[in-house]
């Protein structure tokens, strides 16, 4: 009984103090954060909706959800031309942030995308890159260093190109932009022709530059300096002006030196193993080589190593002259340029500025235009595009751009000219160039209830002219204004039936002056979200290359002086040339099992076919000593004892396919963790194999003595079925390709079997974060047509750790490669060293 | 062993975190409310807000729905698969993970009194009438005006001050 008083006692003091509780509302400026956290949401609704904003600002517990919104629900418009979660995305996609490229200490926007999965970067000369998409490097090998340029990934600055059309790929030095302008990098992986046209083969780049609000900073900087007498820097100003205008402009430098500057001088060695060139009397092979020795270098006997002569090249005393390696300016009539012209300067390997200018203008809720213009100036030490005893070059670029992108309602329209002049390679008449660009596409989205319609219209003109830079006619790989046009129409439907299914089909026809084609290209996905946290995606699409000017127009005659033959090498293009073509099968599943991890794996099969290269389609060669040789065969139709005195004479190249095709089955996987408000990692692997098909594995050269052999053959065959004997001296000539070596499943190395990284962003205060990065790739075999490379695995170590003193200013020490890893990452290029930089960032 | 061990916990952690979140968003739906006039209540018992798909938001909305009014009517919470499922909603909210709907559920509010809520940085400009972003840390709301007023519904100036106004 007394006990039951108690109890009634206990609960009514219990639900007075209740009332008083709840009558009296607490001061939201003495809370404590363990108050607030200790309060249910009945008692949290008495506070009105500032208190309430107070109280969160107590609690602070909103940082963690600006990381998994800033990290794990990044939006992307590359992969359907409309933004959407990166979940979501149809296809393989990743986006780098503005911040996660400055938290990384990325020197370049190339080296930022080793953060992206199935992007491989291997670093040729300090600052400057080569950039591949899962893969299919250097295909064909044994060729021309041209080749190995990605030709197969369109690099794009808000939809519009930045390709290079006169070799195919891109020249990353000659972007006008840098890290102040980007607000994100788009990178989408596998074949996007559909969406975005020619040469999106294994992928797109699209770099988004940042959109100017009363949000952003008036002025805003990085620089850094330090190893190597590298120093990069970029300042933007911009403002929103009033509701409907903003504008900005940009600007950035950025110089680097090599850690030498000497320059590898390669094809130094003769097939018996002895050296080819004599340096001050002495025989050297392969070499690094500073320019004045590059400038005495001549060519020795392959038996004797005595120097040669050259019987077609006399001094003004009737004597034969030398081989020069590098012949200086003068040393024929026909040579303008010397080793001076061709390395200004070999210690530097990278200097570049650019400016530009943005114009944002929306005069009503409907409509928005951006015009943005600029102009760039670049100059880079790094792999040839061409053929000289030096798998090194200069490449310079001049160029300016203005680009017009308007959304009305539901029509985008863009339009855009790119145009200046490019050198190709310093200091060898023929590739400069004067090139026009231009870009007009208009598409247009219908919505419905289930389906998105999107047709679309593109036209692309690109000119380059050689005219301008050469002495005369012929002396160009042009010779004149060349053109590639295409007339492009596309379709993409987007079909969700039901909440979970989507369906997507884009579709698009290109029609091309060179080849006169019509290719079509496509993407059809069916992507299935299980749930909210579970994606699976199937996508079958097929993307193409365009022609390109080399490969169409090259009309360039070579008189070899530096070699005792062939005497004269005719390249040419050929117009009707089948465009290399890609096939693809992927299966991607997106999960994330908790609310602060994201999983992505992508699973594919690329069958890419078409792959062609400017190689021998003629041999006619001087025979010396034809009674002889086929008095030898005569008895059995074998050589037995006489060796044919023969030299190639002239030699037709043309730009032709041989049947190769590559066949590439590989995966990736990334994870990005958000381990708790102060420790956010992310890695990235992929793995794949590459097989060819038709691999005849002949360089130039080979195929030069190939057709050499085969006019020997055909001479005594032809002295065997008439009886008559070529006088000697006489031409004879062969087109056959060596054909009968064609190797099937050839396993193709240059690709590393595997290549990824991982990273970590540690910010154990406010004011401090280190960023320790790794990026790694296992051995390949580089295919040259002078050497065969085995490059290294690697491992490549960076770590930035940043001090932020105030909101607008950080301070850092950025560290490159902190290893001292120092294998070469590409094939003869240089070995670049740990770098230790020193910078700041800041905002206003 | 250990690795999944530590996956959970952080997991077990972040989603702690993110409880409170969902429990602010929902104390700041139920003011957003005392700000906004809808036009002819008087009729309705209820009122009613939809919440797009499954979220950590529908428990904590029901938790105010058992103790709080809002306008002296009940609060009604439901989770809905497709916005036509409550043709009469006062607000409908799109969680993060539903972002990419937000065509689809503007265009079947176009003209109702319903005020649209999302959480994706930028969907004001695709016409929510008010939107979670996340700023240097701290959870702040946009407010696009027009796309309030254009479903008839009158607002109060404060609501606009204490927001990031959105045109």
């Amino acid at each position: 009984m007394l006990l039951r008083k108690y109890i009634t006692l206990f609960l009514l003091m219990l639900f007075s103090a209740t009332i008083i509780a709840q009558e009296t509302k607490k001061d939201v400026n003495k809370l404590t954060r363990k108050e607030v956290l200790e309060m249910k949401i009945e008692e949290l609704s008495d506070y009105d909706l500032e208190e309430i904003m107070k109280l969160m600002d107590i609690v602070g517990a909103s940082s963690i959800e600006e990381l998994y919104e800033l990290l794990l629900n990044k939006d992307v418009t590359s992969a359907s031309k409309s933004e959407e979660s990166v979940f979501d995305s149809p296809l393989s996609t990743t986006v780098l942030s503005h911040d996660q490229i400055i938290s990384s200490g990325a020197t370049s926007i190339e080296e930022a995308l080793r953060l992206v999965p199935g992007v491989i970067v291997r670093e040729k000369t300090n600052g400057n890159y080569d950039v591949h998409i899962r893969g299919n490097d250097n295909i064909p090998g044994k060729n021309m260093l041209l080749y190995s340029e990605n030709a197969n990934t369109l690099v794009m600055i808000n939809g519009r190109q930045v390709f290079n059309y006169s070799h195919g790929g891109t020249l990353w030095e000659s972007l006008p932009i840098s890290f102040e302008d980007i607000d994100r990098i788009e990178v989408v992986r596998g074949p996007s022709s559909a969406l975005y046209g020619a040469n999106a083969v294994s992928g797109v780049i699209n770099i988004i530059t940042q959109t100017i609000t009363n949000e952003t900073p008036l002025v805003s900087g990085n620089f850094q300096g330090g190893s190597l007498s590298s120093y990069i820097g970029d300042i933007a100003f911009r403002k929103q002006l009033n509701d409907k205008l903003n504008v900005g402009i940009t600007g950035n430098y950025e110089v680097r030196k090599r850690e030498r500057d000497e320059i590898y001088i390669y094809n130094g060695v003769y097939d018996n193993g002895n050296p080819k060139y004599l340096l001050d009397g002495e025989l050297i092979g392969n070499a690094h080589l500073t320019k004045e020795q590059i400038r005495k270098l001549s060519l020795a006997d392959s038996e004797t190593g005595e120097q040669m002569l050259n019987p077609r090249n006399k001094d003004e005393n009737g004597d034969p002259k030398p081989y020069m390696i590098f012949p200086d300016a003068g040393y024929t009539p026909i040579t303008i340029y010397g080793i001076d012209e061709i390395f200004t300067d070999p210690s530097q390997s990278k200097k570049r500025l650019g400016i530009n200018g943005y114009i944002g203008y929306s005069p009503n809720e409907t409509t928005n235009i951006n015009i943005s213009g600029g102009y760039q100036q670049s100059d880079a030490l790094t792999s040839t595009m061409g053929d000289m005893p030096t798998p090194f070059a200069g490449k310079t670029s001049n160029t300016g751009y203005i680009d017009v992108r308007a959304n009305i309602k539901d029509l985008s329209i863009q339009a855009n000219y790119n145009g200046g002049t490019i050198d190709f390679m310093t200091g060898n008449e023929g590739f400069e160039l004067d090139i026009k660009q231009i870009n007009a596409l208009a598409e247009y989205n219908i919505q419905l209830n289930k389906i998105d319609i999107r047709p679309g219209l593109n036209y692309q003109s690109v000119a380059y002219d050689d005219s301008p830079y050469i002495t005369k006619k012929g002396r160009g790989y042009l010779n004149g204004e060349k053109t590639i046009n295409i007339l492009a129409s596309s379709l993409r439907l987007d079909y969700k039936p039901t909440e979970k299914l989507r369906l997507i089909a884009a579709l698009r026809a290109e029609k091309y002056n060179y080849p006169d084609d019509i290719y079509a290209s496509w993407q059809l996905i069916g992507s299935y979200k299980i749930n909210e946290n579970n994606l699976l995606r199937v996508v079958y699409s097929r993307a193409n290359q365009s022609s390109f000017l080399i490969n169409a127009h090259s009309n360039y005659t070579w008189n070899l002086i530096n070699r005792p033959y062939p005497r004269v090498m005719q390249f040419d293009g050929n117009k009707e040339h089948d465009l290399v073509t890609n096939d693809m099968i992927e299966i991607g599943y997106r999960l994330r099992p908790a609310k602060n991890i994201l999983i992505d794996f992508e699973a594919f099969y690329n069958s890419t076919k078409n792959y062609g290269a400017l190689m021998p389609t003629f041999t006619a060669s001087r025979v010396y000593n034809p009674a002889e040789i086929i008095g030898d065969a005569a008895d059995d139709g074998q050589l037995n004892s006489v060796i044919p005195l023969a030299v190639p004479d002239s030699v037709h190249m043309q730009f032709q396919s041989q049947g190769l095709k590559s066949k590439q089955l590989g995966a990736s996987v990334n994870i990005d963790w958000v381990i708790n408000e102060k420790l956010v990692a992310n890695g990235h692997l992929t793995v794949q194999q590459t097989k060819l098909d038709n691999y005849i594995g002949f360089s130039r050269d080979e195929t030069i003595e190939y057709q050499v052999g085969k006019s020997i053959e055909n001479m005594i065959g032809a002295a065997i079925m008439t009886g008559t004997v070529p006088n000697p001296g006489s031409l004879i000539s062969s087109d056959a390709i060596p054909t009968e070596f064609a190797q099937n499943d050839y396993k193709h190395k240059a690709t590393p079997s595997y290549f990824g990284g991982f990273s970590l962003t540690y910010r154990p205060t406010k004011k401090f974060e280190i960023f320790p990065q790794a990026y790694f790739y296992g051995e390949q075999t580089f295919e040259n047509q002078y050497d065969i490379v085995e490059i290294d695995s690697k491992f490549l170590l960076n770590a930035k750790v940043s001090y932020k003193t105030t909101d607008n200013l950080t301070f850092y020490v950025n560290g490159r490669n902190i290893l001292n890893q120092k294998s070469a990452e590409f094939a003869f290029m240089d070995q670049t060293p740990t770098m230790i930089l020193g910078g700041l960032h800041f905002k206003f | 062993m250990k690795t999944k061990l530590i996956v959970v916990i952080m997991a077990l952690m972040s989603l702690s975190i993110s409880g409170q979140q969902s429990m602010f968003k929902a104390l700041f739906i139920f003011n957003f409310a005392k700000y906004i006039e809808w036009p002819n209540q008087e009729g309705n018992k209820d009122f009613i807000i939809g919440v797009y798909g499954n979220d950590d938001i529908i428990s904590e909305l029901k938790k105010l729905a058992a103790a709080r009014k809002i306008n002296n009517k009940n609060i009604v919470v439901k989770s809905v698969k497709s916005p036509s499922e409550v043709p009469n909603a006062n607000m409908f909210y799109i969680p993060n993970s539903k972002s990419g709907s937000i065509n689809e559920v503007t265009s079947y509010f176009a003209q109702k009194p319903t005020l649209i809520v999302s959480d994706k940085p930028g969907l004001c400009k695709k016409g929510a009438g008010i939107n979670y972003t996340v700023q240097s840390g701290k959870m702040k709301y946009e407010i696009c005006k027009a796309n309030i007023t254009s479903h008839n519904l009158k607002i109060d100036q404060k609501l606009i001050a204490l927001g990031i106004a959105v045109k």
